[in-house]
């Protein structure tokens, strides 16, 4: 990703054009990678479809933990603007909580929300049944890939 | 692209929205996932095809207009007029003279392939076009083997063992059939015309440098292992040598593996790869062909998946010279949704 991609000097949330037109392609490659880190790097024959699901809860809360454990060394390296720009917002968050349902503007608040989040599961199971998490979010994102292939009218 | 092809990418669109997009990650009320649910059809059948969503070449067209403004009073009110109508005026002269020369040009145009012929003797462009010239002007075959064999003052010539020191290529003087201190020209890079599954052509430039600006740079290619084969096989070029044959390329060859199963990316035609050994070799196999086999590049990309699984997420893919157990234990895809126009 950073060397083709976002430079790791690049501080940003999103993707300017170009880096979507070159992007795209990549990313149904780089997800699986993503997953095995959230997964805790299991041996791919034991990972079972249903075993998978509720594990993913579970560590999607361990995450959130995670996330707040690490808060301090993750801040260090932001430049000065950044945490500026970071106390901005919360206070803007205080002043605004729930006026468009997200309220989590720093990592605090992330791990108060996330472990009181439901995943509609029974949506996921009726459009992929026992296909596992990451599976299905990679699958998501290679159709996203020849979709956009086939939008922008590109070869190969 | 046609109402037909639009309709299909627009129900395409939906289908991606509906069936992946919503049972993963829920009910989206954002403008961008609406338009791609419901007014794909509506922006294709107002801009066309969205070339590479790149609006670069669009943006472009403001250039030719920018230096008659010069030429206006300068009037806000009226200055848009004058320079449309200078910058129109201007296009349709400069047509006009360019199908004038256009129309003297022809008959003394060799053409593509004339000049393509005579750029390397062997190389993949240049075999096609010396068949499209002997196609066109129905010389035989046999006259363009007959040539005298280019002689390369302008390369670099480089003792085959220092060849030899580039990633995989121990034995690549037994393969060639040169003793160690012999010298052979290298190229750094070497045009081909490439050939899509879809039938298209494009010229590709393909690289096998070990100092790219700094860094090694080495092309992944699809490639014929011998001519008159029909199958193509996946491999990276580490070097591009020129014999008395023409030009060859050194190709360490990857092989086909078993995806695992439910991968989506094996469902969606991403072949996964790995480095081929044979038995009685003690590195990477190595395979030397000549150039013109060569099909089209291709992107490889790692599995980082199974990366991660083996050794967690911070390790890096195996290096091109690391260790051989390291790089035997790597898996690979063939990205099938790189966008070679680009």
């Amino acid at each position: 990703m950073h060397r083709y991609i976002v430079s790791r000097k690049q501080k940003q949330s999103t993707f300017t054009g170009k880096q979507q037109r070159r992007a795209f392609n990549a990313l149904p490659f780089v997800v699986p990678g993503l997953f095995a880190r959230v997964n805790g790097n299991p041996p791919p024959d034991e990972v079972s479809p249903g075993g998978s699901l509720g594990d993913l809860h579970r560590v999607r809360t361990q995450n959130a933990t995670a996330a707040v454990r690490s808060t301090p060394r993750a801040r260090a390296i932001w430049p000065a603007v950044s945490t500026q720009a970071q106390g901005n917002s919360n206070i803007m968050g205080q002043q605004k909580v729930n006026e468009d349902g997200y309220d989590a503007d720093t990592d605090e608040d992330l791990a108060v929300i996330n472990p009181g989040f439901k995943y509609d599961w029974v949506a996921y199971r009726a459009a992929f049944g026992d296909t596992t998490f990451p599976q299905a979010v990679s699958a998501m994102f290679a159709e996203y890939a020849l979709l956009y292939a086939r939008i922008a009218g590109e070869v190969g | 692209m046609t109402l037909d092809v639009g309709s299909s990418i627009a129900k395409q669109a939906t289908a991606w929205v509906n069936n992946y997009v919503t049972p993963i990650l829920g009910r989206i009320n954002s403008t961008k996932v609406h338009k791609l649910l419901r007014h794909v059809m509506d922006a294709i059948n107002l801009y066309g095809n969205l070339i590479n969503g790149n609006t670069a070449p669009n943006e472009a067209l403001h250039k030719e207009d920018k230096p008659y403004y010069l030429r206006t009073n300068k009037n806000p009110r009226t200055f848009t007029e004058q320079l449309v109508r200078q910058a129109v005026g201007a296009k349709a002269i400069k047509n006009q003279l360019a199908a004038e020369r256009q129309e003297w040009r022809a008959p003394r145009r060799r053409g593509r392939s004339g000049r393509a012929a005579r750029r390397v003797r062997g190389s993949a462009c240049a075999a096609a076009a010396r068949r499209a010239q002997q196609g066109a002007v129905g010389v035989p075959a046999a006259a363009g083997g007959s040539m005298a064999p280019k002689t390369s003052y302008h390369l670099q010539r480089v003792a085959v063992d220092t060849l030899e020191k580039r990633p995989g290529l121990a034995g690549l003087a037994a393969m060639l059939g040169m003793q160690d201190a012999d010298t052979i020209p290298v190229l750094k890079n070497a045009r081909i015309d490439a050939v899509f599954e879809c039938g298209t052509d494009r010229e590709q430039l393909l690289r096998a440098s070990p100092d790219y600006r700094g860094k090694p740079w080495y092309d992944s290619v699809g490639y014929q292992p011998s001519e008159g084969v029909a199958e193509y096989c996946i491999g990276e070029v580490r070097a591009i040598v020129r014999t008395a044959d023409g030009d060859n390329v050194v190709i360490v060859e990857m092989v086909p593996v078993a995806g695992e199963p439910g991968c989506p990316l094996v469902q969606r035609g991403c072949t996964r790869l790995r480095w081929h050994r044979r038995d009685e070799e003690a590195d990477c196999a190595v395979r030397v062909v000549p150039l013109a086999c060569v099909r089209r590049l291709v992107h490889v990309v790692p599995d980082f998946a199974e990366l991660a699984a083996r050794r967690g997420f911070e390790p890096l893919p195996a290096a091109l010279g690391g260790p051989l157990v390291e790089r035997l234990a790597m898996r690979y895809f063939l990205n099938v949704f790189y966008p070679w126009d680009a």
